[in-house]
């Protein structure tokens, strides 16, 4: 395998993970705005343009867009969070070039008043579906009471109101600040031809306006602590969402918190799921360690019976509480090494999975660790490393959500 | 004729073991099938196979439960399992050096499981658990009860179980279960990636080649009853499943209708999505494919939308099915084959993707198909075929289910058999 990283002239970057054993290339564009880049106004606004730039371009009608990608045989998406949009789209080798002409174009939408209100009414429509899925928007209600006013607070979906505000002028003017080259990366990797990749780069990018991105505002974190209850009578459930202090992208702590979370809260194997999950006292319990550039958390959620949740919870503090007390052993570091290493390691096979890696990590720290060396710093996690961590960040200040039909036993 | 890195061999106990090598890979995968899928439950006890598999991975022969688990992450295997409608299944993946351990592991698993009888009450939990989180999701409540309603109670249960057959399953029923179902006769082992074919048979046959066959049962199947069906939810979308009947896998014209259910509802150029979701801006989520059974199959559409514009949602979707009997174009035909072209190469990244693709073949089909035979039989595929069979061959929906808050009016020809 072979990385290489580039910088056209127009300050677009662009890494490359070459492997010509692989069957199929991936290509991806990373772009530096998420829902944290927007104010009030605006929310809501990132994820909006993410399905606009399907919805045309000056050269291709949304329609022919789709087609286009169908023909590429494409497996096709994006995504938009907190920091990042995403643009990705697998093909057969021999489609490289066409499928990053077609991405490529697609940055730059037509952003027409008739496709944008269309796509309005899909956004609502993607709105109303999460509110009827578990946990019933208390994803967002939990984060925005968790960060308050810090960017991390905003709604990545926006609200109905702010959908139904939003207006294309002010979608165009947000495009060009922040999906300026120098504000983006493209990421390909499995089998690529890197002299055509380059040389189609800088022709397909060439007339891309240039702005000077903004910095992001990072006001000081609110870190609220307290609980809430959110009332849906026709739930079935209840869950409770947690939020709590953990390392950010940027803290040299992240590879022991990653395993800490993992022997505390893993999915399989770890302390909560033998106490809760295995016994089926829940039908989930988990904790996941989610790092953002100048913040991290540590997000439980778990799902029940109504009627068991009081218990339920009253076992998973005490669960949070003995972590403190009874802290991790080498058994249970060395089984989450385990689990962690071998993730890695299959994920590693798939070239999708690669271009994800590449990118993501050259948007957050503009320079890239290799597999290997990432399964190392994972190997020398000591049990004083977990400790330190824990003792970091204890859970303790933390932000809790319930959501359930009846919030009297909570 | 199987390609040079393809392999089988059957035991005379009856196990069938597919390999393919991927040389190219780090690691190996195996997928396991057992005949334990929900369709050979007795009637009134369906979550018998749920419950066994979940009883089956705590502990077998020297592991206890937990033990198990921890041997299978020590090993660095990422696994899961499944039941289906005909199989109880296991799969996993790991690096090439740790694969044979653990085929040890589940050779145990398969043979010896402890299935213990004070673990029962916390395995029927996590099963009632996993029931009661689905209450919640109303796109999968409209699948689970559209698959009820069209291919009936012995095939169309919902193998997760159904709530009071579950709380009733006893100790008894599930070890019998076990005895009965999990046997070489009828197991398929598949494995795909990077190891020596000669040197895992051997393993396998020194863990499963004296394995004695039980005796296995038949199958009686009640056929499904159609029509319209609605859930009262007090909910804010209204969830849309319609299902009308085609042919099964494995049959020769399955190639051509599973080719027009891609122009149909497969992908961001398809009808459905260009005419429900781009152009009127009805939903976010619709889409058609099949769901295909060893001897019945149905085509089925889904779609999700605020209850306002559920109607139109559904009357547009039934146009689009009534509409696809006219034909599809050359365009269409194109960008499906190369999806589908696309789909076999992701297999090859996959060593896990094509044990399971593998395990299916046989069971379908009772051999392995190539990629060069798969491009044969797109190469093969032409519009005048498709739209010669989509002539002779009117799709009929049959069964149409809601859940939200209004029923809705039926469009014309919809559950009119």
């Amino acid at each position: 395998m072979a990385f290489a990283n580039f910088k056209l002239n127009n300050g677009l970057h662009v890494v490359v993970d070459n492997n010509p054993q692989c069957h199929l290339t991936a290509v991806g564009y990373f772009v530096r705005a998420g829902a944290c880049d927007e104010s009030a106004e605006l929310s809501g606004v990132s994820h909006f343009l993410e399905h606009m730039c399907f919805k045309g371009t000056p050269q291709r009608s949304a329609l022919e867009i789709n087609q286009q990608l169908d023909e590429l045989g494409a497996n096709c998406n994006a995504r938009t969070g907190e920091e990042n949009t995403i643009y990705h789209a697998t093909v057969l080798p021999e489609f490289q070039s066409q499928i990053v002409e077609l991405l490529s174009d697609m940055m730059q939408p037509s952003l027409s008043e008739e496709d944008f209100f269309t796509e309005q009414k899909v956004i609502l429509e993607e709105i109303a579906m999460y509110r009827d899925q578990p946990p019933y928007g208390g994803h967002e209600q939990i984060m925005r009471a968790y960060f308050g006013d810090h960017p991390l607070g905003q709604p990545v979906l926006g609200t109905d109101a702010s959908v139904a505000a939003l207006t294309p002028a002010a979608m165009a003017a947000y495009h060009r600040q922040r999906y300026s080259p120098g504000n983006m990366v493209l990421s390909v990797a499995g089998r690529v031809d890197v002299p055509k990749l380059l040389a189609d780069v800088e022709i397909f990018t060439k007339n891309w306006p240039q702005a000077m991105p903004q910095a992001r505002r990072f006001s000081l974190e609110a870190k609220a602590i307290g609980r809430e209850f959110l009332q849906i009578p026709q739930a079935n459930q209840q869950y409770i969402l947690q939020l709590a202090p953990g390392p950010s992208a940027m803290d040299p702590d992240r590879y022991a918190a990653r395993l800490a979370a993992m022997i505390f809260g893993d999915d399989t194997g770890s302390r909560l799921f033998w106490r809760l999950v295995d016994s089926g006292k829940a039908d989930l319990a988990a904790v996941g360690h989610y790092e953002y550039d100048s913040t991290g958390v540590l997000m439980s959620m778990l799902a029940m019976r109504p009627e068991d949740a009081a218990e339920v919870w009253s076992e998973f503090e005490a669960l949070e509480n003995q972590f403190l007390q009874q802290p991790p052993t080498e058994h249970e570091l060395k089984l989450a090494k385990a689990k962690a290493i071998a993730s890695l390691s299959s994920a590693n096979e798939i070239s999708e999975n690669r271009m994800f890696d590449i990118g993501s990590q050259w948007l957050t720290y503009g320079c890239y660790l290799t597999v290997e060396q990432v399964v190392e710093l994972y190997r020398r996690v000591t049990l004083q490393d977990i400790l330190k961590v824990t003792q970091r960040f204890p859970m303790q200040q933390k932000q809790v959500l319930a959501i359930g039909p009846d919030g009297a036993a909570w | 004729m199987p390609a040079d890195n393809q392999f089988q061999h059957r035991f005379s106990n009856g196990l069938v073991v597919l390999g393919e090598t991927m040389p190219w890979l780090n690691t190996a995968a195996f997928s396991i099938q057992f005949p334990a899928g929900s369709a050979y439950q007795p009637l009134g006890q369906n979550g018998l196979a749920a419950l066994t598999c979940e009883m089956s991975e705590r502990g077998c022969a020297e592991y206890n439960n937990r033990q198990f688990l921890e041997a299978t992450e020590l090993l660095g295997a990422s696994t899961a399992n499944h039941v289906g409608t005909y199989h109880t299944g296991y799969s996993g993946t790991c690096l090439q050096e740790h694969f044979l351990s653990v085929l040890e592991l589940y050779a145990k698993l398969s043979r010896e499981a402890r299935l213990p009888s004070d673990e029962l009450e916390a395995a029927r939990m996590v099963c009632l658990q996993e029931l009661y989180s689905q209450q919640d999701d109303l796109p999968q409540q409209t699948l689970r009860t559209l698959r009820e309603q069209f291919f009936g109670p012995t095939l169309g249960r919902w193998p997760d179980g159904e709530l009071d057959e579950l709380e009733s399953v006893s100790w008894a029923q599930i070890r019998d279960f076990y005895r009965e179902r999990f046997s070489p006769q009828g197991m398929i082992l598949a494995i795909a990636g990077n190891f020596n074919w000669n040197e895992c048979l051997t393993k396998i046959e020194s863990l499963w080649g004296d394995w004695q066959a039980t005796s296995a049962l038949g199958l009686a199947v009640t056929p499904g009853q159609g029509g319209y069906q609605h859930l009262e939810e007090d909910s804010q979308q209204t969830h849309i499943g319609l299902a009308a009947s085609t042919v099964p896998f494995g049959q020769e014209d399955y190639f051509l209708i599973r080719c027009a259910v891609g122009v149909l509802g497969d992908g961001m150029s398809s009808r459905l999505f260009q005419e429900v979701r781009e152009k009127r801006g009805l939903c976010y989520s619709v889409f058609a494919g099949i769901h295909s059974l060893l001897d019945s199959a149905c085509i089925t559409a889904y779609s999700g939308t605020t209850a306002a514009r559920a109607q139109e949602t559904l009357d547009t979707i039934a146009a689009e099915f009534a509409r696809l009997q006219e034909g599809i174009h050359e365009d269409e035909l194109r960008r499906i084959k190369v999806q589908v072209r696309t789909g076999l190469m992701a297999q090859q990244e996959s060593c896990r993707s094509r044990a399971g693709a593998i395990a299916s073949d046989w069971f379908y089909l009772h051999r392995v198909r190539t990629r060069e035979e798969i491009n044969e039989q797109l190469n093969r595929l032409t519009v005048p075929r498709v739209n010669q069979y989509l002539a002779d061959h009117p799709i009929e929906i049959s069964s149409l289910v809601t859940v939200g808050s209004t029923p809705l009016e039926l469009p014309h020809g919809v559950c009119q058999l």
